[in-house]
């Protein structure tokens, strides 16, 4: 289990180091894969039930397959094959990763004394993946990446809530799975939109549509 | 307690309903008139049993979700009922029968009206922080979405910002009032701030807070500003609402504050009396530069706030001298000028709705000659004029002399400070009763006397039988109020009773009623008197003297050949010598050129006087806080990600801190 969650730190490290947006497709579709084999490792195998395997495939099939094949796809029709000029650099943002993951590691060991906490190398990696999740949604420009970025903080939610190891996660990991893929799903179309409508994909450009931009001139009042 | 309560449900499902069959007019104007007619019908029988029979109820208990309040409804809540019951069901009345005859929509109007009445009246029996803050902001709100109703027209959406800035800033004021009040008592509840010991800086502060937070519905001076706009732009019988029962919430808060506090201090009585003062002085003469009929009578509730101000403030000072027969007699003026405001307002604002709807416009240089159109309403309105300019035959001067009587009772005083309170008093009340007898004047002359200025195309006619409703209603409580004060007397001390005994130790039996009694009889006898005489030497000249009237001139005729209606006083003219005087502190605006020669060319003048305290302090200083706020901006840039950055390292910084600090 331990290797799991170091592997699953691992890929988040990679995530926040890689330019090539289809690799880092393939690294969230890996990463969902280890986080659809977590379960079986949580607390023995006496524990692993029905709800378990549901979880575990619907896991596997939804982050390891589904949403990346369907990532690829925007990400072959918008033609973007890179992410150029992040805010913060990959060497930076590696860096900081690991600064990241040293917070997670001292907030878990505080939470140690006062909590009961299943599994607290799991606990630090889904805390460190909720976070490299939001470092990336505040840090890259492409949209694409920014989904990709939702989807880590997911998964660091998704094995946080399995590290904490109580016997209604399994059920409540599923309607969080629904979620992650109806948000992911809507986002995949969206892209296609905005792709279409903006003719690039740079979230850093949206606010093109921001109010802001052209002041609101009310001239139109009507005096009595 | 129950009645009560009923007609609060009863008054807000009637808004409900309004809301939902909006769409039909006549269903929702009974719906929303209905309801705030029967509503208030209900609520008036436990208000009476209060002030007249000393019934109190006994207190509610509500649980709510965090912790449990209380309700109660005392003297001092009735007597503050009484303003909210006979005005909203007569503008409920005006306005349901005047917007028979109206072609824009009444979207929401009856909601807000009803929420608007309802939540006054729950305010008066919060005996709880939160729900009087609740039923505050509630009332606020939907005050301003009244103001706002006619929102095509943009002076009233500015009117109704600059009262949603000012009623807020307010609010601020009292959530720390009551976050003091509750951190130093431990509860919520009123009850239990009376126990608190308070030291006498933070009684301070906290009365101080009080005034700020409940000055600004009552209009005191500098925070008067939202006063005449919003009560221009809201529909008259809104205005007489606003105006005659809402800004006297700001009066029960403010008093209702000073009966849980510890024993007042001088300096309160020095600031309430002064700011009183210079509220009514500076109102009264910027009513007299105004060339807006409603913006007037704004003007002239803003004056009564400080005559009332100024009552509160010499009660005040007398409780500290330990004076109870002024401090009663001077609470007792107050009180009385509360319910006479109310009332004369509620007409002058119907009759202001009156003229509107006759003329269509509220410009006094558009206006003359109306009484021969519409004489039912200028009866009413001189009638309200002179009472609320607090001249003798009339409620008015009822409740001014029994300040005065304060006033010169203060005068016997061997004390120096004393003396020059009452010298404030006595000067100041003659001062603003003299500049508003100019004012209603005027405006009475200008609107309803000489020749018609108006467009001679449009016909006027005179309100409905069903409009005239209210202003007889209100006529009739004049006449009562005036002819039955010495007998109000009793349930006017037992609310001053019970305003001081808690701080200042004084009983109701302390206050000495019977000393007041006495002239107010004399008082009334002779207004009683001197109005038999005018009615009577009326009588004599109209059937012994009128043989040689001529009435198929006009008023300004003067015998020559072709006179003309601009021939006469206009607003402006009539009142450039007060306005003159006081144009430092008015500083009308003057447009036009001096006519020259023999045969002058064609010349115009033209004078505003926009509120000169929101020009020279407010706009600046809104301009300085927006200037200083603008590097803000920099923050909402309508950048994603950073957004997102806000959120995330907001989190982390929680998450850090609770794990740091357990």
């Amino acid at each position: 289990m331990n290797t799991l969650a170091t592997l699953l730190a691992l890929t988040c490290l990679f995530l926040l180091g890689s330019s090539r947006l289809l690799v880092s497709i393939r690294m969230v579709a890996f990463q969902g894969f280890l986080l659809g084999i977590l379960p079986f490792f949580v607390s023995g195998s006496d524990h692993v039930g029905v709800a378990a395997i549901i979880l575990s495939l619907a896991s596997i099939g939804l982050k390891g397959f589904l949403l990346p094949k369907l990532l690829t796809r925007a990400l072959f029709e918008s033609g973007a094959r890179r992410e150029i000029e992040p805010f913060i650099g990959f060497g930076a943002s590696m860096l900081s990763g690991v600064a990241l993951l040293a917070v997670s590691s001292y907030i878990v060991n505080r939470l140690e004394t006062t909590a009961q906490i299943g599994s607290s190398i799991t606990l630090i990696a889904g805390f460190f993946m909720v976070f490299s999740g939001l470092f990336l949604l505040i840090t890259r420009r492409k949209a694409l990446t920014q989904t990709l970025g939702f989807l880590v903080l997911e998964n660091g939610v998704f094995a946080t809530g399995l590290s904490l190891g109580s016997e209604f996660s399994v059920f409540v990991e599923l309607g969080i799975l629904l979620d992650v893929f109806v948000g992911i799903f809507l986002m995949g179309i969206m892209l296609f939109h905005i792709d279409r409508e903006f003719d690039h994909i740079d979230a850093d450009r949206f606010n093109e549509l921001s109010d802001l931009a052209f002041d609101a001139s009310e001239d139109e009042e009507v005096s009595e | 307690m129950q009645q009560y309560l009923i007609a609060i449900a009863l008054i807000m499902s009637g808004g409900i309903l309004a809301l939902i069959t909006r769409k039909n007019r006549s269903v929702s104007t009974i719906a929303g008139a209905g309801s705030a007619i029967f509503g208030s019908l209900i609520a008036i029988f436990p208000v009476i049993k209060v002030l007249f029979y000393g019934n109190s109820f006994a207190v509610f208990t509500l649980n709510m979700p965090l912790g449990e309040a209380t309700i109660g409804l005392d003297v001092v809540s009735a007597f503050f009922a009484v303003p909210v019951l006979v005005l909203v069901p007569l503008a409920a009345i005006f306005s349901g029968a005047v917007s028979r005859h109206e072609k824009h929509s009444a979207d929401g109007y009856w909601f807000f009206f009803n929420t608007l009445a309802a939540a006054m009246l729950l305010l008066l029996v919060a005996a709880n922080a939160i729900i009087f803050l609740l039923a505050w902001e509630i009332m606020s709100v939907a005050a301003f979405f009244l103001i706002t109703h006619r929102d095509e027209i943009a002076t009233a959406r500015s009117a109704g910002w600059k009262f949603f800035v000012a009623s807020h800033i307010g609010t601020a004021a009292l959530m720390i009032l009551f976050a003091l009040l509750g951190a130093s008592s431990g509860s919520l509840e009123f009850a239990q701030f009376a126990t608190a010991h308070l030291t006498e800086e933070l009684s301070s502060i906290a009365f101080f807070l009080a005034l700020f937070g409940f000055g600004v519905k009552v209009g005191l001076l500098p925070l008067h500003v939202w006063m005449p706009d919003s009560y221009t732009f809201a529909d008259a019988p809104v205005s007489a609402v606003l105006s005659g029962a809402m800004s006297k919430m700001g009066f029960y808060g403010l008093l209702r504050i000073l009966m849980l506090l510890p024993a007042p201090a001088a300096s309160w009585g020095w600031v309430l009396v002064v700011g009183g003062l210079l509220t009514g002085i500076y109102a009264m003469i910027a009513a007299l530069a105004q060339s807006d009929l409603k913006k007037v009578i704004a003007y002239s509730s803003m004056e009564n706030a400080g005559i009332i101000c100024m009552a509160i403030g010499c009660s005040v000072m007398a409780m500290c001298w330990k004076q109870p027969v002024i401090a009663g007699a001077a609470m007792v003026g107050a009180l009385l000028h509360i319910l006479n405001h109310a009332i004369c307002k509620g007409l002058l604002f119907f009759g202001s709705g009156a003229v509107y709807w006759g003329t269509g416009t509220r410009k006094l240089e558009m206006m003359g000659g109306l009484a021969r159109r519409m004489p039912f309403t200028a009866v009413c309105f001189a009638l309200a004029s002179a009472a609320i300019a607090g001249l003798p035959p009339f409620n008015g001067f009822i409740s001014e002399f029994i300040i005065f009587v304060a006033g010169l009772q203060t005068a016997t005083l061997k004390n120096p400070q004393a003396l020059l309170l009452a010298t404030i008093i006595l000067g100041g009340l003659a001062l603003i009763g003299g500049l508003a007898v100019a004012t209603f004047a005027r405006t009475f002359g200008l609107v309803f006397l000489g020749a018609p200025r108006h467009d001679k195309k449009r016909e006027i006619y005179e309100v409905t039988p069903l409009v005239r409703v209210p202003f007889i209603i209100l006529i009739v409580l004049m006449g009562l109020i005036t002819v039955a004060s010495p007998w109000l007397l009793k349930p006017l001390l037992a609310v001053a009773g019970a305003l001081m005994t808690s701080q200042a130790g004084f009983s109701a039996a302390d206050l000495q009623g019977n000393l007041l009694q006495q002239p107010v009889i004399m008082v009334v006898q002779l207004s009683l008197a001197l109005l038999i005489l005018v009615i009577l030497g009326w009588q004599i000249r109209r059937r012994l003297f009128s043989r040689g009237d001529r009435s198929d001139r006009l008023t300004w005729d003067c015998g020559y050949a072709e006179p003309d209606a601009r021939m006469q006083y206009t607003s402006s003219s009539f009142s450039q010598t007060i306005v003159d005087i006081f144009s430092v502190i008015v500083r009308p605006y003057r447009h036009g050129e001096k006519v020259s020669g023999l045969f002058p060319r064609h010349a115009s003048y033209r004078s505003d006087a926009p509120d000169s305290l929101l020009r020279y302090l407010f706009l600046p200083l809104f301009g300085l806080i927006d200037r200083a706020l603008l590097p803000l901006r920099a923050l909402q840039h309508g950048r994603l990600h950073l957004y997102i950055g806000y959120v995330a390292i907001t989190l982390l910084i929680l998450l850090l801190w609770k794990v740091v600090v357990i």
